[in-house]
């Protein structure tokens, strides 16, 4: 990796650190949902700083170019996010419906007791 | 099932935006069945569905947002449930269930702890889209591979349900959106019988269907080959002595 690219992972990689510490700060998410992104953003600035792992772990998968380890690693990192967060929707839902019906067994009306 | 009679019985109806069947299918119910207990499960209606149950004479539940149809009928087994209901009779709000059929459940429910109303046994019922049918056809099939009896109308919500699969559902979980083949299975593994009786089955009188659309049918086809799949890989919960068959 060239050092334009090193600088501008270390600056893309702080900004993004920083960012989900403001969002944390101001409560627009929660801290055990923003651990995974602030291992993102140090993982990416660790590769920046120090890119010998990233070199031998290319060679490792038969890649040409660290740049495209860096892609492929971030796409499967991406994509196990995105399935997480779906369970997380998923358990949602279902805390949802459950809600729902309670809060359904609790409104029974019979007649003559039209509200 | 007593040899006397079923015991305490509810009809629980899901209803979303019904307000034109649902008075006439509850006021039927009532004349047929005076002693029956009639629960509507109102599914976040815009109209005045719930107050049409009402005064036609149904205990009404509010969903306080849409629960879907598995949800709404999943909500009236929890309450069926816990106010010790002995017999559980399922069906639609929009007129498509004969309820002069509802003494042919009860009395399949003699046999059966599981009982489904089948459009497919003999009794004219209206026509179905070839598409839907061959989905229903296939279902069917695995359903009644799996679980070693004939099932004909696996999608038939109109159904009855004894106290120990009624115990099944509201202590555990219901499919959301369509239940079907999954459930019918379900109920199997763990023992109950299940079996079908004819019944008639009518177009529906007015509204939309709670499961229509292109998307929901799609949604169908996908959804319910996963379903089968994960019923079968889940281990049956354990019933208690009584609830045994």
């Amino acid at each position: 990796m060239n050092l334009q690219v090193r600088i501008m992972s270390l600056v893309v990689s702080l900004l993004f650190i920083a960012y989900v510490v403001w969002l944390v700060r101001n409560r627009k998410l929660r801290e055990t949902d923003s651990i995974v992104w602030i291992l993102a953003g140090l993982a990416i600035f660790l590769l920046a700083v120090w890119v010998r792992p990233l070199v031998l772990f290319t060679r490792l998968i038969g890649a040409k170019f660290p740049v495209s380890t860096l892609f492929f690693s971030g796409l499967i990192f991406l994509t196990f996010v995105s399935l997480w967060i779906t369970t997380r929707i998923s358990a949602l839902s279902e805390e949802v419906k459950e809600l729902a019906q309670k809060v359904t067994l609790l409104s029974e009306r019979k007649r003559g007791e039209k509200g | 099932m007593g040899e006397r009679g079923p015991g305490r019985v509810a009809v629980i109806i899901p209803a979303r935006n019904e307000e034109l069947s649902i008075g006439p299918v509850v006021a039927e119910v009532r004349r047929l069945h005076p002693e029956f207990e009639i629960i509507v499960i109102d599914d976040a209606s815009t109209d005045s569905t719930s107050d049409v149950a009402l005064d036609s004479g149904a205990t009404v539940l509010s969903a306080p947002i849409g629960l879907g149809y598995g949800g709404a009928v999943h909500a009236g087994l929890k309450f069926a449930h816990g106010r010790d209901f002995d017999l559980v009779i399922l069906m639609d709000a929009d007129g498509q269930h004969d309820p002069a059929y509802i003494g042919t459940l009860i009395e399949g429910a003699r046999k059966y702890d599981m009982v489904i109303g089948s459009r497919f046994m003999g009794v004219e019922s209206y026509d179905i889209p070839v598409v839907r049918r061959l989905g229903m056809w296939v279902f069917s099939g695995i359903a009644s591979g799996i679980t070693g009896q004939r099932i004909t109308d696996t999608s038939s919500g109109f159904q009855a349900l004894r106290r120990n699969v009624l115990g099944l559902f509201a202590l555990g979980s219901y499919p959301v959106d369509f239940p079907d083949a999954d459930t019918i299975i379900w109920v199997a593994r763990h023992g109950f019988r299940v079996g079908e009786v004819a019944v008639k089955m009518h177009a529906r009188t007015a509204g939309t269907s709670m499961i229509s659309g292109l998307g929901a049918s799609l949604k169908y086809v996908l959804k319910m080959p996963l379903s089968i799949l994960v019923t079968l890989l889940r281990i049956p919960s354990p019933q208690r002595e009584e609830e045994a068959p």
